[in-house]
C-alpha cells in the first residue's frame, strides 16, 4: 500500500482540446477510484481531477502537456486508465 | 513583482473605467516595476533627483497646464527628459488628448501614452487598488464558495461529499453562490482573504446527474456574488467507521496564505441535510464574531453549578 504520488504526463491531442465533454469522461473514470487526483499543467496549480468544472479552468488545448497526479492504493491503477483515456483522445 | 502595461490596461478595461491608446501601442509589453502611481510634477519642473521611474506616470491638470505654458523648446526638452527616464508609461487624465509633438516623442522613446477620462484623483485611487490586486498573492482552493447571511463561507470536501448539493440547497434557501468547485482567494492589501470563481465557470454549477447549470438562469440575479472576503471554512468529511467523532468541537483554524481562517468541520451521513447545520454554523459563527460563545458560556455555567454543589 504505497502512498507515494504516481504522476505521468500526457499529451492533449484532442481538434478542441480539453473541453467540457472530455473532461466529463475524465472525471467519471477518476471518481471510480479513492485515490486523491489532481491535474496540472505548466504555470497552473494542480487542481482537483474529479471536478468537471475545475478541470475546465486549465484551458489545455491541443497539444498541451498535463500531469496527471494521484496518491492513494489504487492511485497507479487511476493513473494509467486515465492516461489511456487522454492517449485515445476521449474517443473521439 | 511587476506587472506589464497591457496588463494593467486590460485589468482597467474589466472595471469597465476607459483607457484609451494615445501612442506607444505597440510597446504595452513594458513592465511596470513599481506597482504604484506618481505625479512627476517636479520632473517636469527640471528635478529629477529621486525621480521614482519605475512607476507609472500621471500627467494631470497641473502637470499638463504647466508643460502648456513652457515656450516651445523648453517644452520640448522637459517632456523628452521625462521620456528619457525609462518609464513604463504615461496616463493623460480628464480625457486630455496627447499633442502630436508628445505622441512623436512617446514613439521616439517606445512608451505608451494611455488617456482616461477619469479626474486625477479618482483615477490615481482606482489605479493604486488596481495594480495592488494584480500583484496580490493568489491561491486556488478545491472549494465551492458563498455568501451565507453575509459571511463569505468555503465549504470544502472531498469530490462526492456533497459540496455542490449543500451549496443548492442554500442557493434556494436565499444564499447567494460565488464559485462552484473551485475558489481563487487573493490577499487584497489589507490582508483580506477575498474569494472569486475563475473567469470561465463563474456562476455555473455541475450537478452529478444534471449537469452544468446556470445558476442566476435559474434563481435570479440575487443567487450570485461576484466577490466575496472569507470568513470562514467548512469542511465536510465521510466519517470513517470506528472512528470517534468530535462531540464537543473545539476551535480551529486553517492558514491561508498566512492568514489563520476559522474552520469547522461536519460529518455528512445519508439522509443529514448538510444545508440545515451549515447555515446554523455560520449563525454560531456570527454570534462568535461578535464576542458571544457559546460553547464557552454553557461549560462556565455549568461549571458554576457544579462549584456550587461542590460548596454546599
Amino acid at each position: 500500500m504505497s502512498d507515494d504520488m504516481i504522476s505521468k504526463e500526457v499529451e492533449i491531442q484532442n481538434e478542441y482540446g480539453f473541453h467540457f465533454v472530455p473532461a466529463g469522461k475524465f472525471v467519471n473514470i477518476a471518481s471510480k477510484y479513492n485515490a486523491q487526483i489532481t491535474v496540472e499543467r505548466d504555470g497552473i496549480e494542480p487542481v482537483e481531477g474529479k471536478s468537471v468544472i475545475a478541470l475546465v479552468t486549465i484551458e489545455a488545448n491541443k497539444g498541451c502537456k498535463i500531469r496527471i497526479n494521484a496518491v492513494g492504493a489504487d492511485a497507479k491503477q487511476a493513473v494509467d486508465e486515465l492516461v489511456e483515456l487522454v492517449d485515445s483522445k476521449f474517443g473521439e | 513583482m511587476s506587472v506589464s502595461v497591457n496588463e494593467f490596461r486590460e485589468a482597467v478595461l474589466n472595471q469597465q473605467l476607459h483607457l484609451e491608446i494615445e501612442a506607444g501601442g505597440e510597446y504595452l509589453d513594458r513592465e511596470i516595476e513599481e506597482v504604484a502611481i506618481n505625479r512627476p510634477g517636479l520632473a517636469v519642473a527640471g528635478f529629477f533627483k529621486y525621480f521614482a521611474n519605475k512607476r507609472v506616470q500621471i500627467l494631470g491638470l497641473a502637470e499638463s497646464e504647466y508643460i502648456k505654458l513652457l515656450p516651445d523648446e523648453e517644452r520640448a526638452r522637459r517632456v523628452e527628459g521625462l521620456f528619457k527616464q525609462d518609464i513604463p508609461c504615461v496616463v493623460l487624465t480628464r480625457g486630455r488628448h496627447a499633442s502630436d509633438d508628445f505622441k512623436c516623442l512617446a514613439e521616439k522613446f517606445k512608451t505608451p501614452v494611455l488617456r482616461s477620462t477619469m479626474i486625477t484623483g479618482n483615477f490615481i485611487n482606482q489605479a493604486t487598488l488596481t495594480l495592488e490586486d494584480l500583484v496580490a498573492p493568489t491561491t486556488r482552493l478545491h472549494g465551492t464558495m458563498l455568501d451565507v447571511l453575509g459571511l463569505g463561507v468555503m465549504i470544502e470536501g472531498s469530490s462526492g461529499v456533497g459540496k455542490s448539493e449543500a451549496a443548492l440547497a442554500l442557493i434556494e434557501r436565499g444564499h447567494s453562490l460565488v464559485t462552484d468547485d473551485l475558489t481563487i482567494l487573493r490577499k487584497n492589501n489589507s490582508g483580506e482573504l477575498v474569494g472569486t470563481a475563475p473567469e470561465m465557470t463563474r456562476y455555473h454549477m455541475e450537478i452529478r446527474g444534471l449537469g452544468v447549470i446556470n445558476v442566476p438562469s435559474l434563481f435570479g440575479m440575487a443567487s450570485i456574488t461576484a466577490e466575496k472576503p472569507l470568513d470562514m471554512i467548512i469542511a465536510l468529511y465521510h466519517p470513517k467507521p470506528g472512528e470517534p467523532e468530535e462531540r464537543v468541537s473545539s476551535r480551529r483554524t486553517r492558514t491561508v496564505l498566512d492568514v489563520e481562517v476559522p474552520l469547522v468541520t461536519l460529518p455528512v451521513r445519508a439522509g443529514r441535510d448538510m444545508s440545515n447545520v451549515i447555515e446554523v454554523a455560520v449563525r454560531n459563527q456570527k454570534l462568535r464574531m461578535l464576542g458571544h460563545d457559546t460553547a464557552e458560556s454553557f461549560n462556565a455555567n455549568i461549571i458554576r453549578r457544579l462549584k456550587k454543589r461542590e460548596d454546599s
